[in-house]
């Protein structure tokens, strides 16, 4: 999948899951950018991210995202070794 | 490259400038809050900041009552002045500790020698505390003009010079109390209850019991403070005063014998200063109609204390009349 | 070396000097010269035990970036057993002792021995500088930094002197970077860095400690003081315990600054947080952020198919190592436990608190949301100042049902008090909120900042508390 749906796919869920339809995501958003995403509801994103595409990250990768671009990266690289 | 020098030696010099500035500034503020300060700390005429100043600089009444917080309340005045037809003032304050109370003296015996001088004694007074040294500060104002205090307020810390070198440091912590108390400003005594020539009434009851009340597992004296007793007694010795060591009345009974008791009564007994063991007296005990709390007493047993004192300041005197009186008589026999 | 004695101040000008005297290629060797001294000063004996946690560590680090993946792990736990075990030995075992044998005696098992206490004295900074160089080690395991290869950076990586004593607990991906830089003299970091330690001494000396003297007359006779004058006092307390920490903490961080090093803040306006979960993430940011990173994410994640339930389970873990880090009292695991419960609450409630901030005034609800969390921060505080469980619901309990007068001491002591409050919290505001544009302590002009500062000195000459000289009499 290219980076551009999976960004636009997760904006979604981000958008569901911390009910705030302003948020707009780009590679280098962070914890810091987004008011209402904090460690608590974060969980509930990654785990919704999981759900939606049918993967589940290791935990090392979830340790060291740091920004959505690195999110992206971990859904793609996912994807592509499910293939 | 010659152009680079330049404008790093003008930032060089520019930031030298700034720090001289700086520096300049403080010493500025310093040395003219500093001098207000002691201008109207020194313009007090009530509260306990003018009693401590009072009893430094002024006081010449012929009998001095000198200690903590126990003498301060313990001694009344009109049985002293009464009986004994005396000036009476109680220079005690409260917290302080031998240290103190010999600087007090030192101040008072460059002035003059009062005729009797009534030391209070705690128990445990010996003991090392840290407190001891940091209720110094009350005499930080005095360091100045008064160099007899001066070894003794640096005991508080070998930079406690360095501390002295600002003007605001001595008055550290006065500020409020100076300006509250400052007759310019309210001309109203607060809080206190009006004291007469020194001494302090208490009324209420309490028996919480005290942290001073609990007595310690070792003795770990300060040999500052067994020095400074000795020197109390010789100076008064030196100056012709009569001085009575008294331990103030207890409503409980302190449960052991104190170290620092018997090593006073001791030295005392040595160069033969009487030395009044109060603390266990039974007419005081259990007597909750002259305590205020457990080792202070209020209004009503100081009359009573001070009455027996006076009663054996008068036992006393008579005594060393009549050994004078002797004396004399042998003098005259020699002739 | 108490940060706020003269000797210190006579320490870190004489090493200041000694340190742009020197090549800047030496820079790094003195320092660690100088926080040896700096540590051994406080007892020579501390100075072993810290040598023999870097050598071990320095090594450790290396291997479980040499390791394939097995034996990354033992590696790992090997550090974890080591350290851990260092920090439980020294600060919990008399705690774990006591109640090991308490426990044995309720399961009925007869025991004639008498438990083994020790008299074990704390070394001074081990909870930060062990935590720290976990966090080093889980780093390496995890491929977030490289091993430190050079053993003096990494001696100085854990000895730096300004944050021996009470942190920041640093991260290696902050600070090991810093190391290898050439430090040169630059004036900003002499003037930021001695501007920054004069707050820190304002904050000490002039709000916590005048605050702790009324604090501990009432605390002491907390059974004659009327309710509010126990109100009044824990109120005063949460002054106090800010100014203390951050104060201290300026100080580390102007000294590191006047070295050229920048290490991270750990405290950012903390009394203005939102609520609970704000709260934490402004103060004592090193800590909360380290646990947040080792201990809450890695148990969260786990567990995340468990839904809310991993991230309580993984809260209520987190407090109350949070809790225990500071000292060995069931108090501090209570502590813990309870601001686990305030997150909790605060998760569950998210939705409905929504709601009812979109339909009040945005001001309103925002500086009632900072008043109710400094309301339960102040509680929280009474169980962690209580010596035990009983001592703080006597607190509270006489908060309610005590009558009497309200004692708040001398007028001038109040005074004294509380202007070094509303000085606290109005610069907290401002920097806040940016209420005013006009600052004194940051304003562009040179000659106004200096006056200011000069000043604050003079005012902390006239109202710190240089001893415990300050007497409070209950003349009853």
């Amino acid at each position: 999948m290219a980076s551009e749906q999976i960004i636009t796919e997760i904006n979604k869920i981000f958008i569901k899951i911390l009910e705030d339809n302003s948020i707009i995501l780009d590679e280098n958003t962070t914890t810091d950018d987004v008011a209402a995403w904090d460690s608590l509801n974060h969980i509930q994103i990654i785990t919704a991210i999981e759900r939606h595409y049918g993967i589940r990250f290791e935990l090392n990768d979830l340790l060291n995202f740091k920004n959505v671009g690195d999110l992206c990266n971990g859904v793609q690289k996912k994807l592509q070794s499910k293939k | 490259m010659k152009w680079i020098n330049v404008k790093e030696n003008r930032s060089g010099f520019q930031f030298l400038l700034k720090s001289f500035f700086f520096v300049a500034g403080l010493f500025v503020f310093d040395y003219s809050i500093g001098s207000l300060l002691k201008y109207l700390y020194f313009k007090q005429n009530s509260g306990p900041l003018y009693e401590i100043t009072y009893s430094i600089d002024s006081t010449k009444a012929d009998l001095l009552i000198i200690g903590s917080s126990t003498a301060h309340h313990d001694y009344h005045p009109s049985p002293f002045q009464n009986r004994l037809g005396v000036s009476y003032y109680n220079t005690s304050n409260d917290g302080t500790s031998l240290l103190y109370h010999y600087a007090v003296l030192k101040s008072i015996l460059k002035r003059y020698s009062p005729k009797i001088v009534i030391l209070g004694f705690d128990i445990g007074e010996f003991k090392s505390d840290q407190k001891s040294y940091d209720r110094l500060s009350a005499l930080l104002p005095y360091y100045q003009n008064h160099s007899e205090l001066r070894p003794i307020i640096e005991l508080r810390s070998e930079f406690e010079k360095i501390k002295l070198l600002s003007k605001i440091y001595p008055f550290n912590s006065t500020i409020f109390s100076v300006f509250i108390r400052n007759p310019y400003f309210t001309g109203y005594n607060l809080k206190r209850k009006a004291d007469d020539n020194g001494y302090v009434p208490l009324n209420r009851f309490d028996n919480e019991p005290m942290e001073i009340d609990v007595p310690d597992l070792k003795f770990d004296p300060d040999s500052n403070k067994i020095d400074f007793f000795k020197s109390f007694i010789k100076d008064c010795k030196l100056s012709n005063v009569d001085l009575y060591i008294v331990i103030s009345p207890r409503f409980i009974k302190y449960p052991v014998k104190d170290p620092s008791v018997e090593l006073a009564k001791e030295i005392s007994d040595r160069y033969n200063v009487p030395f009044y063991n109060y603390s266990r007296d039974t007419l005081f005990l259990k007597h909750n109609e002259y305590f205020a709390d457990r080792v202070h007493l209020n209004d009503n047993g100081a009359k009573v204390f001070s009455n027996m004192i006076i009663d054996r300041i008068l036992q006393n005197e008579q005594k060393n009349s009549v050994s004078k009186k002797n004396s004399w008589s042998a003098d005259s026999d020699k002739k | 070396m108490l940060f706020t004695s003269i000797i210190y101040f006579l320490f870190l000008v004489s090493s200041l000097v000694g340190y742009y005297l020197l090549p800047p290629r030496y820079r790094n060797y003195y320092l660690i010269i100088v926080s040896a001294l700096f540590y051994m000063y406080v007892k020579p004996s501390y100075l072993i035990l810290i040598i023999f946690i870097i050598v071990t560590n320095y090594w450790i680090g290396i291997q479980i970036e040499k390791s394939n993946r097995k034996q990354k792990s033992g590696f790992l736990y090997l550090s974890l057993f080591i350290n851990l075990g260092i920090l439980i030995f020294f600060k919990y075992w008399n705690f774990l002792i006591e109640n090991l044998f308490q426990l044995v005696g309720l399961l009925g098992v007869s025991n004639t021995n008498s438990p083994p206490f020790l008299d074990i004295v704390l070394p001074i900074g081990l909870s930060y500088y062990i935590f720290q160089i976990i966090g080093y080690n889980i780093d390496i395991n995890r491929g977030t930094i490289k091993a430190e290869t050079n053993i003096f950076d990494f001696s100085l990586f854990v000895l730096f002197f300004p944050k021996l004593m009470v942190g920041p607990i640093e991260r290696a991906n902050h600070f090991l970077p810093q190391l290898k830089k050439r430090i040169l003299f630059k004036k900003e970091n002499i003037v930021e860095g001695g501007k920054r330690i004069v707050w820190g001494l304002f904050k000490k000396l002039v709000v916590a400690d005048r605050i702790s003297i009324y604090h501990d007359a009432v605390m002491s006779t907390v059974n004659q003081q009327s309710g509010a004058t126990i109100l009044f006092a824990s109120v005063l307390y949460t002054f106090q315990v800010y100014a203390d920490f951050s104060g201290y903490t300026d100080i580390a961080l102007g000294t590191a600054r006047m070295f050229g090093y920048d290490l991270m803040e750990n405290f950012k306006r903390p009394l203005l947080a939102k609520n609970v979960g704000d709260f934490w993430r402004r103060w004592h940011i090193s800590l909360s952020s380290w646990v947040s990173d080792y201990i809450f994410n890695p148990i969260a994640f786990k567990r995340r198919d468990w839904g809310n339930f991993g991230v309580f389970y993984a809260l209520i873990i987190s407090f109350v190592v949070i809790g225990i880090w500071h000292g060995a009292t069931w108090n501090y695991v209570l502590f813990g436990i309870v601001q686990a419960l305030a997150l909790i609450y605060e998760t569950l409630t998210r939705r409905a608190r929504k709601n009812i901030a979109k339909k009040v005034n945005t001001v309103l609800y925002r500086d009632i949301s900072i008043v109710l969390t400094f309301t339960f921060i102040t509680f929280s505080l009474i169980i962690f100042q209580s010596a035990t469980f009983s001592d703080a619901l006597n607190i509270m309990k006489a908060m309610f049902s005590n009558h009497g007068k309200f004692f708040f001491d001398d007028p001038p002591q109040l005074t004294f008090m509380l202007i070094g409050c509303v000085m606290l919290i109005l610069c907290d505001i401002q920097e806040e909120f940016r209420i005013f544009n006009f600052s004194l302590f940051s304003n562009k002009n040179w000659m106004i900042q200096q006056i200011a500062f000069s000043l604050l000195l003079v005012y902390i000459l006239i109202a710190g508390v240089f001893d415990g000289g300050e007497f409070i009499y209950f003349a009853f």
